[in-house]
């Protein structure tokens, strides 16, 4: 499903110039769980950023599903990122002004999918989540743990065939984390791909793979026995 | 606050202001060309009504105002009055203080050469009613000699140099023949917010008031200004009171009784005369209100953008308040460094202020000047603009971030930015902002479109290759060399057509009117004006013919009777011929055109009784006067001789207007080599019934440019505040598939709403404000919805401009890149 190769990352300042990628190789399969461990500053949210085309590589190439991400547009990639992609961030990411259900929503609306099958499709995805009875509420009005669900019904509300989580469970207490990582278990189980950031060992276990960086590149990547 | 911490608050405040160079330039400059707006036409209101104010005591002087009434009258209230007014009253007042001005095209000699001058006769009590100070001479008695001569400085320069000018003597040519006047007083010059030449007074004389005959003292005659002045407000009111009374008892011989229904004298104090017509006070008041709005858009901007920037600082002010401020010491913090910056602003606009006052001089033809020290100075003003705008801007965030909690601040991830109420007051400003975008850009167009039609509109006659000669009227210039300066000039290459008439483009001098009607109307009749003019009357102004002919010397009855005796009522022959104008043929009833041809009219006579006339043509109505008052209804005669108060009027073809000026100067030196020539080409002489309304509405469209312009930089300041603010929220859409367009779209919208909604504010009070305008001009252009409609799409396509390009930037960004930074 997705195939890097000899993926490079350099951020260029003024002054500085920092490599955080560094001839990257992966191969992840439709269905996969993989957690991608690492240091601070190792390049794991960097690699999740260009994986989900919300970033892009300074060098080397990558397909997602055959096709050749690195020479797409920039409308390209925004219908590939709506109809295919579903993000989870550490920080939650939801916008301020908008409700729970807005928030859930606004992906549909950039799919321009119809009122009704909106609403039907945030409701469902709320519920699965178990934030259905905050739809009216704003993000500021919820617990850290309730707006990470929010996160995630709004990543799965278009159904993606990928989802992205970096570091999901970084802002939670255990049980709130406990909880996101039973929903992400779950979608893998019903035949989502996941590709989670994660500093946590034990989390990182509930993936059937995990991908170890330092330094921009990849040290080691070991299949877990499912 | 100690000096330490002021210090520190400076330093603060420098280095918010540097370190984010566009939001302060922005700010600062905004605010700065707001109050240099306001300023400038702050100036020119004061200007405008500061007339006569510079004369000692203007306050207790009045001028007697004249209303004639009536069917159908056609005059206006004027500051005319007849001659022996003031005799009259004195007889029924005997303490009154007052003086008459009696204004004269006079002739100074000096060294042979003729000048042309304005003349001003004057009672001895001059000096009683317009204190004025003298420079040289001594008041007591100063017009005791009838050859007393007083003039202005720059007068006394410009003929005697730097000798003493007392004792001087002086040949005026005045009034039929030259006279030796003794310089007896020098007064400063007036200064510009003035409508009083005083440049020569000299006291009247009866030779004067002989030599004006029987209209001196004639009720229905007007030809000079009286002038009272009381010691307070009640006896000019207890005055003005008996005005109809004091008409009745005078006026019965002159006018059918009661006279005061035909004619009103009302009081008027002389400081309000300058702004007495409604169009001028309104032009002036919508001025101030431009300039007033402009600053109050100004320091909105200054206040949305303050406020909106406040948010930013939240964790600056929790990280004070946990170092241990007090929410007093971060109030006086804030208020501090937004009056400084208002200062800073403030002290740039004055700047501004003095380099555009040439400019706004030049184009206005006015001279405003800032004073800094004195009664007029703009200090104190200026002083309170920034204490207003200072506080105003420092209050609300000073408030707002004072009262944040540190703990809260420093936990979240979010910028407290006032929230959602906050950003709905933000939007409410920006829609503000823009409804007075909107009314002065509708306002604008209004104005340029108006003013453009008043420069081509049918005016009834050809106004191209017209020059009028003024000094044809002088008093020295006799019937037989009136005549030969027609024929000299008829003769010039160039020249196609020569005439003189009691009326000109652009002089206001005469105005006769009479009571006409047709056979068989009751009463007098309505009051319709009458002209006279020589034969190519109608030829060289170029006049259009509706229906019958023009008149024509050829013609047997369309000559007028021969000369009058002096000051006697001139005859008018029966079953004359005559031309009336449109106006004319709704007045008189008249079916249309074509049914007046050959119909009789009858103009009334001072005896009561009737001459009749007829119809043989009918013309377009002729505008040679303002384009804000109708044409009033006229009758034109023809004179095969002279005419009183003539101005000769001369078209020309072919030929640059300044050569056949020379020419017919030259002729004019050989025929009337006393007398100076005084020409103009017709543009000149009737812009001065243009040119105020053009000189405002450059000043009304610089002033609304400059308010839109300030709108523009607020809504930048602000567009790209709330962008900055919205970058993770960019990136978030972003990751959830929006495209550039989608990022676009929104942030545009955000300010199209509020644009749109101004609108709802704009029209209604731009159509009130333009349609009253226009209601002061007969001749105006229509009121339609372009304008409106112009000025909100002009509106929307500024404010997508300036939100844009920064939109489209942080819309192109990479989301990645917004969700790490933000």
């Amino acid at each position: 499903m997705i195939l890097l190769s000899d993926v490079s990352r350099l951020y260029r300042s003024d002054e500085v110039e920092t490599t955080a990628l560094r001839e990257i190789e992966l191969h992840v399969r439709q269905g996969e769980f993989v957690a991608i461990m690492g240091p601070s500053g190792c390049g794991k949210s960097t690699l999740l950023n260009i994986i989900g085309t919300i970033d892009k590589p300074t060098r080397g190439k990558y397909l997602f599903a055959d096709m050749d991400i690195t020479s797409l547009g920039e409308a390209e990639l925004a219908r590939l990122r709506r109809d295919n992609l579903g993000f989870v961030f550490q920080s939650f990411n939801l916008i301020d002004d908008l409700t729970i259900a807005e928030n859930v929503e606004l992906g549909l609306i950039y799919r321009k999918w119809a009122g009704k099958d909106r609403k039907t499709k945030v409701a469902a995805a709320m519920d699965r989540v178990g934030v259905a009875h905050r739809a009216k509420h704003y993000p500021h009005q919820l617990s850290g743990g309730q707006q990470q669900r929010a996160a995630i019904a709004r990543a799965i509300v278009g159904q993606p065939s990928l989802i992205l989580a970096d570091e999901p469970t970084g802002n939670l207490d255990t049980e709130n984390g406990a909880q996101v990582m039973d929903i992400l278990q779950s979608l893998n189980a019903e035949g989502a791909t996941i590709i989670m950031v994660t500093h946590s060992p034990s989390h990182a276990d509930v993936a059937n793979r995990r991908v170890d960086m330092l330094d921009g590149r990849i040290v080691v990547s070991a299949r877990y026995a499912i | 606050m100690n000096s330490t911490l002021f210090i520190h608050y400076l330093l603060t405040l420098y280095r918010t202001l540097t370190r984010q160079r566009l939001y302060a330039a922005l700010n600062i400059l905004g605010l700065a060309v707001g109050v240099a707006v306001f300023l400038v036409l702050s100036l020119d209101v004061r200007f405008e009504t500061s007339f006569e104010r510079w004369i000692p005591r203007a306050s207790t002087i009045s001028v007697i105002r004249s209303t004639w009434l009536g069917a159908g009258h056609s005059f206006d209230a004027d500051n005319n009055t007849m001659g022996a007014t003031l005799d009259e009253l004195r007889a029924d007042y005997p303490q009154l203080v007052g003086t008459r001005i009696w204004s004269q095209g006079g002739t100074v000699l000096k060294g042979g050469q003729p000048n042309g001058e304005v003349v001003d006769v004057v009672d001895p009590s001059f000096f009683k009613v317009f204190d004025l100070p003298l420079i040289r001479g001594e008041k007591t008695g100063i017009f005791d000699a009838p050859d007393a001569l007083v003039l202005t400085k720059t007068k006394a320069a410009a003929y005697f140099g730097a000798a003493n000018p007392i004792g001087q003597r002086v040949t005026l040519s005045l009034m039929g023949g030259p006279r030796t006047y003794r310089v007896v007083g020098v007064i400063k010059d007036p200064p510009r917010n003035t409508d009083q030449v005083l440049d020569f007074l000299v006291p009247l004389a009866p030779w004067m008031t002989a030599a004006d005959g029987r209209t001196w003292s004639h009720w229905g005659s007007e030809q000079l200004s009286t002038y009272l002045r009381f010691d307070s407000p009640a006896q000019a009111a207890a005055m003005d009171a008996d005005m109809d009374h004091f008409v009745d008892r005078h006026a019965g011989l002159d006018l059918t009784a009661p006279a005061h229904e035909h004619l009103r004298l009302r009081l008027q104090p002389l400081v309000s005369l300058h702004l007495l017509q409604t169009k001028d006070a309104a032009v002036v008041a919508a001025l101030g209100v431009v300039g007033l709005l402009t600053l109050v858009l100004a320091a909105m901007n200054y206040v949305n953008l303050a406020t909106a920037r406040a948010g930013l600082r939240a964790r600056e002010v929790a990280l004070r308040k946990v170092m241990g401020a007090t929410g007093a010491t971060l109030v006086a913090q804030f208020m501090a460094e937004s009056l400084v910056t208002a200062l800073l602003a403030v002290i740039i606009g004055l700047a501004m202020c003095e380099l555009a006052l040439p400019v706004v001089n030049a184009a206005g033809g006015l001279s405003l000047k800032l004073d800094y020290f004195g009664p007029d100075s703009a200090i104190l003003p200026v002083l309170v603009a920034v204490v207003l705008v200072g506080l105003g801007a420092g209050v609300y965030p000073a408030l707002i971030l004072s009262r944040f909690q540190p703990a809260a601040v420093l936990a979240s991830t979010r910028t407290p930015g006032g929230g959602r109420a906050g950003a709905r007051v933000r939007e409410v400003l920006v829609a503000a902002q823009f409804a007075i975008a909107i009314a002065f850009m509708i306002g604008t167009g209004v104005i340029i479109s108006q003013t453009s039609y008043l420069r081509r509109a049918d005016i009834g006659f050809q106004r191209d290759g017209l020059i009028v000669v003024n000094s044809f009227d002088d008093s020295d210039v006799t019937p037989a060399q009136r005549t030969a300066l027609l024929e000299a000039w008829r003769a010039l290459p160039g020249v196609a057509h020569v005439t003189a008439a009691d009326i000109a483009p652009g002089n206001q001098d005469s105005t006769n009117a009479q009571n006409f009607k047709r056979p068989g109307v009751p009463g007098d009749g309505p009051s319709v004006n009458y002209v006279e003019g020589r034969s190519e009357f109608f030829e060289t102004y170029g006049a259009r013919l509706i229906a019958g002919r023009f008149l024509d010397l050829n013609h047997g009855g369309d000559d007028g009777p021969p000369p009058a005796a002096p000051g006697a009522q001139p005859p008018v022959a029966s079953n004359r011929n005559i031309l009336i104008n449109e106006a004319a043929l709704k007045t008189l009833g008249f079916k249309n055109a074509e049914a007046a041809i050959g119909q009789t009219v009858l103009k009334g006579r001072d005896d009561n009784g009737f001459d009749p006339l007829t119809v043989v043509g009918v013309i377009r109505n002729i505008r040679f006067r303002s384009p804000h008052a109708p044409v009033p209804p006229t009758v034109y005669f023809m004179k095969s001789h002279d005419v009183d108060n003539e101005i000769a009027g001369v078209r020309y073809t072919g030929a640059d207007p300044r050569v056949v000026i020379d020419r017919m100067s030259a002729r004019w030196r050989t025929i009337v080599p006393a007398d100076p020539f005084r020409a103009k080409t017709i543009d000149d002489n009737l812009g001065r019934y243009y040119r105020p309304d053009e000189q405002h509405g450059r000043l009304f469209t610089a002033g609304a440019a400059l308010a839109v312009l300030i709108g523009c930089v607020g809504l930048y300041g602000l567009a790209s505040f709330n962008t900055a603010r919205r970058v993770r929220e960019i990136g978030i859409r972003k990751t959830l598939g929006a495209s550039t367009f989608d990022v676009l779209r929104l942030l545009v919208s955000q300010f199209v709403r509020p644009v749109l909604i101004a609108n709802v504010l704009a029209w209604p009070l731009a159509w009130l404000a333009m349609r009253s305008w226009l209601d002061s001009f007969d001749q105006r252009i229509a009121l339609g919805p372009t304008y409106f409609i112009a000025a909100t799409v002009l509106a929307l396509i500024i404010a997508v401009a300036t939100v844009a390009g920064q939109a489209f930037a942080v819309a192109r960004a990479e989301p990645a890149k917004a969700l790490r930074h933000a």
